[in-house]
């Protein structure tokens, strides 16, 4: 991988899962009236964390007969086996087991709304920057 | 993966409300529409939510109407002898619904459909700001 690919890959990560991440409030927000949906979020400090390091990556799996196919790991989508998720506990009970808690979910959604524009707005800027270094 | 999902997502769940929304608007167009035997009257129905998982780790589910479901309370008896539909002993049969709590459920989907429209306002401005990153 080359040093430009290098710089701007955490920059592509971060993205990527903030993305996910808005994908599992949107889920939450939308699922506040179904019976017994369990709130879910994720852990993004312990995620991007694993992805920085390349912990957790799906390895070539082990095969004990000639005749059987292994696993391609790169063929498989990495940032899957690599993302954390944690199951919200309720701040009340509720009588169909819903643990949505809707301004909790609406407070995370602005938030990794700003997370977001400020990771593509941080992608930007070292665009820029590598751009300032190439019209010296 | 990616944050157009969390278009399907949202949409499917205004979907979902918008049942909903409907089957209130029947409750409520026929709260008085009375019947000759009380297995004749309307019987009030309501929607039952599903969450729908969009991937196999469960982190994103839409939500989808499963059942609709007819209200199993007795039709309400009123003596009403002079009625067309009035029975040999003079009763006409109608159904159980309330139209304060036909209401609150109305307001409350509706809460819900705005809550996915502007779920759907923040994608879309997300969408457009990624794709300026880099540019001047």
């Amino acid at each position: 991988m080359d040093k430009i690919q290098q710089l701007m890959q955490p920059y592509g990560q971060a993205l990527k899962l903030r993305a996910k991440r808005q994908e599992t409030i949107t889920s939450n927000i939308v699922n506040a009236d179904t019976p017994g949906y369990q709130a879910k979020d994720m852990d993004f400090a312990k995620t991007f964390q694993n992805v920085l390091t390349g912990k957790n990556k799906p390895v070539a799996g082990m095969v004990t007969n000639k005749g059987h196919i292994p696993l391609q790991p790169e063929k498989v989508n990495s940032l899957r086996s690599q993302q954390v998720y944690e199951t919200l506990r309720p701040e009340q009970g509720s009588l169909d087991n819903n643990t949505v808690d809707l301004d909790r979910e609406r407070g995370a959604f602005a938030e990794n709304t700003l997370k977001y524009e400020a990771a593509s707005k941080a992608m930007s800027g070292s665009i820029a920057a590598m751009r300032a270094a190439l019209q010296q | 993966m990616s944050t157009f999902d969390a278009f399907r997502i949202a949409g499917k769940a205004m979907q979902a409300q918008a049942q909903r929304m409907s089957t209130i608007a029947s409750n409520m167009a026929n709260a008085e529409t009375v019947a000759s035997t009380p297995e004749q009257a309307y019987k009030a129905k309501q929607v039952v939510f599903e969450a729908v998982l969009q991937d196999a780790k469960g982190s994103s589910a839409s939500v989808r109407v499963k059942d609709v479901q007819e209200s199993k309370a007795d039709a309400k008896a009123i003596y009403n002898p002079d009625h067309p539909l009035a029975d040999d002993k003079g009763y006409v049969y109608a159904p159980d619904i309330n139209p304060a709590s036909e209401m609150v459920d109305m307001i409350s989907a509706s809460r819900s459909y705005q809550t996915n429209t502007e779920i759907m306002n923040t994608t879309k401005k997300l969408m457009s700001s990624t794709l300026n990153i880099g540019q001047q």
